[in-house]
Formats: structure tokens, sequence, C-alpha cells
């Protein structure tokens, strides 16, 4: 997957997959638009699913993607490999503009809270297209359980939902501390289950 | 000193798994940063937990979004400034505001878009925006909140004027915001700046009044109320108010029929501090 291409300029480049995103990144950072065609092809299903994971709702969903992949034009320049991977880069502005989304409009009252951890679960089950994906969600699902069912639930609500810690404390009756803890506790688990070096 | 006992009241390290997982609010966040800076254990661990953040995110079957939001990214990036790397333009201190036409940009797009965006870049290096003359939907980020939001309504380049007017007013250095409760749900927000004497109302998450109805704003002078205009439907929208707005007005929604009224018809909604 993380075959180093490089090439510039505008020739008859066939950018298949071959071609990092980091590459790409640095393309876009200079203006490239047609690296930034390539980008999107690869990753905006990535980036569209988590935000809609989030959302739910597709108009809002449609919308926060297209201010992501703005953010991602925009400060291309910004991004630096030390700063971890690109997709880890663009999945992170997802999730956060996600959130802001929820907590700045209508979208976080109105979300159906019964979506939730089982469905979520449901989901895991029926993986998916890519080798990739597949083997990232093994990883992500044998992780998660090696979570206590109470650190599991915290980190759901909290990702995948988008609820803040203190959302979190009212939805489950526990003190604020508490989720603080459960939340760190549960990362570590889970950092340190799918081997992730910082 | 008062800042690290605000610092410790809404962020310890405990925070940093809150904080990667994007569970803290915005002052949580800042203050946990704040913490941050001088450790860095504390950022190693956050680093790791951000890519394992990621992986959660990366574990979610994908989607296809639909087609044509890849078409009005291409089309919008073509006009789109880039931000140089770190060190350049945006200062948090200011007002950050970015009007980015989200959808849709549509086929008309681009005819009076590239001037603006030009003008303001150079006359603006500190700030980020550019003006989509065709977008009838802007996504405005204000303070660092953001909103999916229809502008104005009306012809194209009625919206082109407004696009600008907001702009300016956005990033006027007297811009004063004040917030409130619609009675119906969702807020309001008033946005001025005498020096420009410009005005806008944003809604976020107004609840859908009967379809007969719509919010209209007034500029209230001396106990005069005089139309600002109507607020476009849709529960993020931003109207650019008309009439030249001065400190001390008092600007106020009603709702009223569809179109408008002359004079307000129903209760006046204030916006006071």
């Amino acid at each position: 997957m993380l075959v180093s291409v490089m090439e510039h300029g505008s020739g008859s480049t066939d950018s298949g997959p071959e071609v990092t995103r980091e590459d790409l990144l640095a393309r876009i950072a200079g203006g490239d638009q047609r690296a930034f065609a390539d980008l999107y092809d690869q990753v905006a299903p990535r980036i569209f699913g988590l935000i809609r994971r989030v959302l739910v709702d597709a108009a809002q969903s449609e919308e926060v993607t297209q201010e992501v992949f703005l953010e991602i034009w925009q400060t291309a320049a910004r991004y630096s490999p030390e700063k971890g991977s690109a997709l880890t880069w663009m999945l992170t502005m997802s999730h956060r503009r996600a959130v802001d989304r929820i907590r700045s409009s209508q979208a976080g009252r109105d979300r159906d809270l019964k979506v939730g951890t089982r469905e979520w679960e449901r989901e895991f089950d029926s993986v998916s297209e890519s080798v990739e994906i597949s083997i990232e969600n093994e990883r992500v699902q044998a992780a998660l359980q090696t979570l206590t069912e109470l650190q599991r639930e915290a980190i759901t609500l909290a990702y995948y939902r988008g609820m803040s810690h203190s959302e979190v404390a009212d939805h489950l009756h526990i003190p604020i501390g508490t989720v603080k803890t459960r939340l760190r506790d549960g990362m570590i688990r889970l950092r340190d289950a799918m081997g992730v070096t910082a | 000193m008062t800042d690290e006992r605000d610092d410790d009241a809404l962020a310890d390290d405990k925070s940093s798994g809150a904080y990667a997982l994007g569970a803290l609010s915005a002052a949580e966040a800042a203050a946990f940063e704040r913490r941050l800076a001088g450790n860095e254990d504390l950022r190693s661990e956050v680093a790791g937990f951000t890519d394992t953040a990621a992986l959660l995110g990366a574990a979610v079957p994908p989607m296809a979004p639909p087609a044509r939001i890849r078409n009005d990214l291409l089309a919008a990036i073509a006009s789109t400034p880039q931000l140089p790397a770190e060190g350049g333009a945006v200062d948090t201190d200011e007002p950050r505001v970015v009007v980015a036409p989200v959808t849709p940009i549509g086929s008309a797009a681009g005819t009076g878009s590239k001037r603006a965006s030009r003008g303001a870049r150079s006359s603006r290096p500190r700030l980020t925006y550019f003006v989509a003359a065709a977008a009838a939907v802007a996504a405005v980020f204000i303070g660092g909140t953001v909103v999916g939001a229809n502008l104005n309504g009306g012809p194209a380049d009625t919206q082109a004027s407004a696009f600008q007017e907001l702009a300016v007013l956005s990033t006027s250095p007297d811009m004063a915001r004040t917030v409130i409760e619609l009675p119906a749900g969702g807020t309001a927000a008033l946005m001025t700046s005498d020096q420009h004497g410009l005005s806008a109302v944003v809604l976020e998450g107004a609840a859908a009044l009967p379809s007969d109805e719509v919010y209209q704003a007034w500029l209230i002078r001396d106990g005069k109320p005089t139309s600002a205009g109507v607020v476009p439907t849709g529960a993020n929208s931003i109207r650019v108010l008309e009439g030249a707005f001065h400190d001390g007005d008092t600007v106020a929604l009603t709702v009223e029929p569809k179109g408008g009224s002359d004079s307000p018809t129903s209760a006046p909604i204030e916006f006071t501090a």
C-alpha cells in the first residue's frame, strides 16, 4: 500500500492507488487540483462514512464532508508526516468537524438517541469490500474486545455518537470524573491492543 | 495564576482520552492544549490516542458520497486560496471567518467569485475567506462554530453582495455578536458593526415555522421599527439586514406571514445581551 511514487506535473500520470496519500497531500499543497481529485477518490467514502456515522443526517453529513475537503485543500501545506499518517490527519479533521456540527446545531439534539451500540456492532459484522478496511476492522474489533463493557460504552458514546464527556456522564448517570477515567483507561487499552506507538 | 486555576477546573491530565475522542468542549480543549504545551509525556500520550481514535474512524464502513459533491468541490477549489505552511496567516485572536460555498455551487459559479476572492485576499492577508457568487448555501465559521446556511435568498447577484457584506461584517474589528434562544427552538445570533453600518442575523438549528410564516427582522430606532428584511427559511440561515445599523439600535425578530409585513404583527423577539 505505501509504495512511494514520486511524480510531478500534469503529465499522463496514471495515478492509481500506488500514489500515497501523503504524496497527494504534498502535491495538493502546491495547488495541484488533479491530486485533490485523486485524493478525494481514495478517501471520500471513508470520510463520508465516518461523518455519516457520527451525524446520521444525510444532508448535514454531505455538508460537513464538503467542509472537510475544503479544509484539506486549504491546509494541505500544514500537514506534516511527523504528525501521523495522512489518513489519521484527515479522519481526525473529519471527526472534529462532525462533532462541531453536532454541538453547534439542532443536529445533536435531534439525533436519534436510539442509534447506539447494538446497531454499530451489527455494522461491524457486515464488513466490507476493501481488504485494508477489513483488516483494520478486525484489528479494531479485537481491540474493542479487550475493553471492559463500561469502557467500550463510554468510548462509543463519545467517538461514534459525538457526545461530550459531560453528556456521556448525564447519559450514563455517572460523575464526569468517572467518564474521564473510563475514556482514558479505555484509550490506553485500545492503543496497546492495536499496537499504536506514539 | 488565575489562568492556571481555570485550567485545572476545565481540564487536567486525565482529560487526554476525552480530548483525543473529541469529547471536550471548546473551552476545555483549549485549556487542555495549554497543559500540553509544557508536558512532553502528555503530548506523546495524546499523539498515541489520536492515532487510536483515527483507527476507530477508519473502522467505520465506507460509504460513497453523492457524485455531485465531488463536482462541487472540484469547482470550489479552483477559486479557493490555500494557506501557507505553518507560521503564516490565521491569527486565532481575531474572529476567524471563512465563507465557503458548500452546495449547490452549481453551473453559474465563478462569474463574480474569483474577482471577489482575490480582492478579499489582497486587502486582508491575515484572514482567509472567499466569496462565491452563485452559492445559495454557505458554510460560515464564526468563532469556531460552523453553520451550513441559506444566505439571504433571491437572485445570484443579491447573494454575491450579501456574501461580501457578510465577509466585511464578520471580519470587522468592532463586530459584536449576541445570541438568543428562539421561543420556537434553536438560536439566533445577531452580528453588528457600527463602523460599517452592517448587521446580520444567523439562525442556527431554528425549529421550522408553519409553512406560511417567516421570521422577519426589524431595526428599531427611537422605538420605531423598520423592516430589515425577511430571514430565509431553513434551520440554518443567514440574513444580512437592510438599513444602516448604528450602535444603540435594537434589532428584533417577529414571526410574520410569508413575504413579510409592513409593520410587526407579533411579539418581538429582541436581541439583548
